[in-house]
């Protein structure tokens, strides 16, 4: 049943006994995010902290098979966040391994999350996360396009992303001079 | 967009868009600040112009050194073979295959091999015994100092002037030990050495250990933990005599001295780099073998750039100052893990100076000054210095060298 909160407007529904918040993506598709989720992305902490949006927040540049996986990431995060914060062990800072396993298996899942991605798809999530600014989520993914570029000549970066070659053969050459220190091999 | 079907980013005519389009450079920097390996970043320089523009503007760089190639070897220009040189006092065994920072190595493994030639000659008859590296070579012709062929770590550096945080990484650590021995230091620099922490032992083994033998040479200590064991009644802070005679001493004087000399000749040939990137905040240099790691915090970088390096006489290194002690002792420690640590040794060294200052001295183990002695080293290490840490504490001092 949902429950209007005053101060945080009609976007912050409860559900549930969870705040929920909707958001509206690029092609008019409505999505539904706890509040504690949507927090992780700075962007809309402000946003709801403002008092919100009657009918939900319009997200003009994210498209919803992104949203779809900024959402998934932001309720995973924002999970872990409070299994550990409630976690009696953890409190008592004795079991600094049971955190350390459960940092490894959230790093885990957000490596799945962007090898599981297509170029294009990366890329998208990299420009919702950091539209949204969500900071873990800009890392993982950033981490994962600097992966695709180390240990690869600047002709394989350019077939990887298409990108367009622009020097003078001039330039090049002097460029080559430049940085021969990373091509002596 | 045209019809047909859709490629997924793989270069297939002039719709496909390049990737980084969408992106604002403030990302993209973002995506190089993620690469880290110089190399790579050198690679991405060339990629386009926007490439090229933005790589320098990265503020995390790690350069790893590859190779190193023996200081008197003559460079090969074709394809460098790793070759063995007994004979040279720089000779490591190759650690990986060729690699394009060989010349950084062998700029950086010529001065440091000096040092440790000229400690085998302090200490020949100890020095032979410890370590073949260490022992006196057939004095070899100074490496030239500039050669047109190699790449300094300034040049490899030179185009980043933002960079704020700096790992490079040598190939292998520069103290020769013998199998079995561990020898490990951290140490921390501003102008001078602000501390260092050292952890040997005289043999590693990963059987568990058998009831524990008759302690060889300290009767002071019969298990690593318990710091109420029987201890020889001895003046406060002063080491048992049966320490003095029979090369237990020597032996971690070795250590200590080495070591020291290892982390001052790396802070040396590190000022030309810290003098061009006047934005670094932060600074390590390690080994792949995790024997030495030096670091050097924001304010310690700036320390440096407003109180120059004083050399130690003519070798390439930096002076230490006056140095006091505090050596912690136990005959067998045991790591997480099940391996046992024989002759364990931990040495906590401050400039005397600076341990007058905060009025740390011997019992001084409660204190506020022994977290950066116990966070040192990361596991399983750590865990032996917090158990030498509750053992009993000798001073020693040296005079600066």
């Amino acid at each position: 049943m949902a429950a209007e909160k005053g101060e945080k407007g009609a976007a912050a529904k409860e559900v549930a006994g969870e705040r929920m918040v909707t958001l509206e993506s690029s092609d008019g598709e409505e999505f539904h995010m706890s509040e504690a989720a949507a927090q992780l992305s700075t962007l809309l902490r402000h946003v709801i902290e403002g008092g919100g949006i009657d009918n939900g927040i319009p997200l003009p540049k994210v498209a919803a098979r992104t949203l779809e996986k900024v959402i998934m990431y932001c309720e995973k995060h924002a999970k872990a966040a409070a299994k550990s914060d409630s976690d009696p062990s953890a409190a008592a800072g004795s079991s600094s391994d049971n955190t350390a396993a459960a940092s490894e298996d959230l790093e885990k899942w957000d490596r799945k999350l962007v090898n599981g991605l297509s170029q294009d798809a990366l890329f998208d999530l990299i420009v919702a996360a950091d539209y949204l600014v969500i900071d873990g989520l800009l890392d993982a993914t950033c981490r994962k396009v600097a992966d695709m570029m180390k240990g690869k000549t600047p002709d394989e970066i350019r077939k990887i992303f298409n990108i367009l070659n622009d020097f003078t053969k001039e330039e090049e050459e002097e460029m080559r001079r430049e940085y021969a220190w990373a091509f002596d091999d | 967009m045209e019809g047909g079907h859709e490629e997924e980013g793989s270069a297939c005519g002039a719709e496909a868009a390049d990737q980084f389009d969408r992106l604002p450079d403030a990302v993209l920097l973002d995506v190089f600040n993620r690469i880290g390996d110089v190399k790579a970043l050198g690679r991405c320089a060339l990629v386009s112009r926007r490439f090229h523009a933005l790589v320098p503007l990265v503020d995390s760089v790690f350069v790893r050194v590859d190779c190193v190639i023996p200081d008197d070897l003559p460079p090969h220009a074709g394809s460098p073979q790793q070759q063995e040189a007994p004979a040279a006092a720089a000779a490591v065994p190759p650690a990986r295959g060729r690699g394009s920072l060989a010349h950084i190595a062998r700029f950086l493994l010529g001065v440091i091999a000096r040092p440790i030639q000229a400690l085998g000659q302090i200490l020949s008859p100890v020095a032979a015994t410890v370590s073949r590296r260490s022992a006196p070579q057939p004095a070899s012709p100074p490496a030239p100092a500039a050669d047109v062929s190699h790449h300094s770590p300034s040049e490899v550096l030179r185009s980043f002037k933002e960079l704020r945080r700096l790992h490079i990484e040598l190939p292998t650590g520069e103290l020769g030990i013998d199998d079995g021995v561990l020898l490990k230091w951290k140490a921390d620099f501003g102008s001078t050495l602000g501390s260092c922490v050292i952890l040997g032992a005289s043999s590693v083994s990963s059987k568990p250990p058998s009831p524990p033998n008759p302690p060889e040479t300290d009767a002071a200590d019969n298990s690593a933990a318990s710091p109420e064991s029987t201890r020889e009644p001895e003046e406060s802070g002063s080491l048992p005599e049966s320490l003095y005679t029979n090369g237990w001493l020597k032996l971690r004087v070795v250590w200590t001295i080495s070591s020291l000399i290892a982390a001052s000749a790396r802070h040396y040939l590190l000022q030309p780099i810290i003098s061009d990137h006047a934005t670094l905040e932060s600074l390590n240099l390690t080994d792949s073998d995790g024997q030495g790691v030096l670091t050097m915090d924001k304010r310690q970088l700036q320390e440096l750039r407003v109180r120059p390096v004083s050399p130690s006489g003519s070798s390439h290194r930096t002076l230490m100052p006056a140095l006091r002690m505090r050596l912690y002792y136990a005959p067998h420690v045991e790591l997480p893990g099940g391996t046992l640590l024989k002759g364990a040794t931990l040495v906590a060294i401050r400039p005397s100076e600076d341990a007058s200052r905060e009025g740390g001295g011997a019992g001084a183990a409660g204190s506020a000054g022994t977290c950066w002695i116990s966070n040192a080293f990361e596991e399983p290490y750590r865990t032996a210095a917090k158990a030498l840490l509750k053992t009993r504490e000798y001073c020693l001092e040296m005079n600066s060298f």
